[in-house]
């Protein structure tokens, strides 16, 4: 994929730069808002990573601008400000999600995912059958099966499964969970999370199975085969 | 800088409602001496005619002598030079009853009553009369007059008290408006006082009131209370601040301890992956517990309100309940909801609602032992909604009701356990923001918590 990071920070653009090229990323990099704006309306990215604070031009105009020229490429924004009124600020200017600093790589990563994923309508979101390894979600019949034995798991439980499965071999984080599963943005100061992914996880990977659910530590979850 | 108080505003403000308040004085003034005049004038013309036509219907009764008896009766009564003259003559000029002494050149027969001087005899002075004249079916001539004197007298008395009450009254406005405007600007002068004093400094001063109750005395109290707002604005930023250089210095010393030590004795190489790890965990509390200081920051400061919606509280507490019932189970705990009401909505923000309510679970889950009860009831009483979280773990030590809403404050037990000790204080802050309160009750066995929250208004205009 062809990222632009849109980031005055030499030290952070440094650690992105090498962290997406890691994953298989070709990156550019732009360290003010004009040439970030250049770049993004001149050469055909797939996804552009903007701070929200830049010298000469503002994150926010940047992105106002490349709308407003009729670029559509999905926009992240990397913010310092976490309150809900600048996110919404920064999703009415045209970003389609927004990360506050500091983060986890994981959790940058899951994002881009994530959002390159809802750009193109991929097989898991229409999909009536989702399927990882031996595991098995019906969504019509709401049924699921490891292997031969079919699985009884409570409404919450289904939800949260079908959430892991749609994004399958994505990170997701504990409050992109909340999110998506219970729909309430909350920070959670306790494991509660932790206890509902442990309940699935005795679910789905009982002994003697290959385990799908994995913990990545610092970020998130991650529902994968790793054979 | 340099303050001077100018007093050009009020004092154009008391000039102009001087000049309107004399300009409607001197209307009224002017349109009652005017009516009154007419008033006089139409008098004495009705009276005129109502006598010449009582006459006239004499003569057609009694004819001539009794016209003749009836004057001369009317001249008994009255003196000649005040009250009512009467000329009753023969068609040739032959005086038959009166004593006007001749027949007036400008009076014409059967016209209106017309103004006249006439001296009645060669002694009396010159006097003043209203008078009009009737031909007589008999061919004689009628002539009724009345005197004007006392009318024209009234006239004079009224035009001069017109004269000197108009003066009077834009007198009595412009020393009016001033010395209203003077009250005015006293008070005005003190809240720019008051100002001054607080800009260089002096916080706690507040504007005094003048006691009246008028307009200048509420913008006193609206800035009186603006000024206590900012003061606890004020307050909670310094709180925050404190708690911020309180809370985060601790991780912060030990993950610098932590680096020092690695400095001359490195974690061996099998070591290295877990001791960096921990090493980002503790950045990773020292963040979230900045970024919890900063949400109650934002939570006390209220500027949330402007995103309220109505919110089924029910709704939201039962999502809690069964986020938080598989730790309920995992800690061997029961966990019990009931909702005496019917999802009542309330103007709030449910992210925040569910917060608050998770951190009561979190930290009910906390303190209740392994086979105790947690149970949370939703009622209503009157115009508030009432939650209670009650657990079965070792309640909360008389004396300290208050203190577990301060920022930082943990229990003994809780020292060991995870959280940033602000759970209750962000629980407090978000009933607050909601017009809300949440109190400890106190208890024998276990702890009760209460939140209060005002049921939605109809037709809020939140």
């Amino acid at each position: 994929m062809r990222i632009l990071i849109i980031e005055d920070d030499a030290e952070q653009a440094r650690f992105l730069l090498k962290g997406l090229r890691e994953s298989g990323h070709r990156v550019d990099h732009a360290a003010n808002g004009r040439d970030g704006l250049f770049l993004a309306v001149s050469e055909p990215y797939d996804l552009c990573i903007v701070d929200r604070m830049l010298p000469q031009m503002d994150g926010l105009a940047v992105i106002t601008a490349l709308r407003a020229a009729g670029q559509q490429t999905p926009v992240i924004i990397l913010s310092a400000l976490g309150q809900v009124d600048d996110r919404v600020r920064g999703l009415k200017a045209g970003g389609d999600d927004y990360i506050v600093k500091p983060y986890a790589f994981q959790e940058l990563l899951a994002r881009i995912e994530a959002i390159t994923r809802r750009g193109s309508p991929t097989v898991a979101a229409e999909a009536t059958v989702l399927r990882v390894a031996d595991l098995e979600l019906d969504r019509l019949s709401r049924t699921v099966r490891r292997g031969a034995h079919t699985i009884d798991l409570k409404p919450q439980e289904y939800r949260l499964l079908e959430y892991l499965m749609r994004h399958a071999g994505q990170v997701v984080t504990r409050t992109m969970l909340l999110e998506g599963v219970w729909d309430y943005h909350f920070d959670p100061q306790t494991n509660v999370i932790d206890v509902h992914i442990s309940r699935l996880r005795a679910r789905i990977d009982p002994a003697g199975n290959r385990p799908l659910i994995h913990t990545i530590r610092g970020a998130g979850y991650c529902l994968r085969d790793e054979s | 800088m340099t303050w001077r108080f100018r007093p050009g505003l009020l004092l154009r403000l008391a000039l102009i409602n001087a000049l309107v308040f004399s300009v409607g004085a001197g209307l009224v003034i002017f349109s009652i001496t005017s009516l009154s005049l007419k008033y006089l004038q139409g008098h004495l013309d009705e009276s005129v005619t109502a006598e010449l036509e009582i006459l006239e219907s004499d003569y057609v009764i009694d004819g001539l002598t009794g016209v003749v008896g009836l004057i001369r009766e009317r001249d008994r009564l009255e003196s000649a030079w005040h009250g009512r003259i009467y000329r009753l003559e023969t068609p040739d000029g032959q005086v038959l009853a009166g004593d006007f002494p001749h027949w007036p050149e400008a009076l014409d027969i059967g016209a209106g009553p017309i103004a006249t001087s006439a001296q009645i005899t060669p002694e009396a002075p010159i006097t003043e009369w209203m008078m009009a004249a009737r031909l007589l079916p008999g061919g004689e001539r009628l002539l009724v007059g009345f005197d004007r004197t006392e009318t024209l007298a009234l006239s004079s008395q009224i035009r001069r008290a017109a004269g000197w009450s108009i003066p009077l009254a834009v007198l009595l406005a412009v020393i009016g408006s001033i010395a209203a405007n003077r009250t005015a600007a006293r008070q005005i002068r003190t809240i720019d006082a008051s100002a001054r004093r607080i800009v260089e400094g002096d916080l706690r001063h507040r504007i005094p009131l003048q006691g009246s109750g008028d307009e200048l005395d509420r913008l006193t109290q609206t800035l009186n209370t603006m000024l206590d707002r900012i003061n606890d604005l004020i307050a909670a930023t310094r709180g925050a601040t404190d708690a911020i250089a309180h809370d985060l210095r601790t991780p912060l010393a030990r993950l610098r301890v932590a680096l020092e030590d690695a400095q001359p004795h490195p974690p061996s190489a099998d070591q290295w992956h877990p001791w960096l790890q921990d090493r980002v965990d503790d950045i990773d509390r020292v963040l979230g517990s900045f970024s919890a200081l900063l949400q109650l920051a934002t939570v006390e400061s209220g500027v949330l309100r402007t995103q309220f919606q109505s919110v089924g509280l029910a709704t939201v507490v039962s999502d809690v309940v069964s986020l938080y019932e598989a730790v309920a189970a995992d800690a061997d705990c029961t966990l019990r909801f009931s909702a005496v009401e019917g999802n009542t909505p309330i103007m709030g923000d449910r992210h925040l609602l569910f917060q608050a309510i998770a951190n009561l679970l979190d930290n009910a889950l906390k303190f209740t032992p392994k086979g105790g009860q947690i149970q949370i009831r939703l009622t209503r009483e009157g115009s508030h909604l009432q939650l209670e979280v009650e657990d079965s773990g070792p309640g909360i030590p008389t004396g300290d009701e208050e203190r577990v809403f301060e920022r930082l404050f943990r229990h003994d037990h809780a020292r060991q356990s995870a959280g940033f000790g602000l759970g209750l204080s962000l629980v407090r802050a978000i009933a607050r923001l909601h017009d809300g309160d949440c109190v400890v009750v106190p208890k024998a066995q276990g702890a009760l918590l209460r939140i209060r929250l005002p049921v939605a208004q109809r037709n809020s205009q939140r």
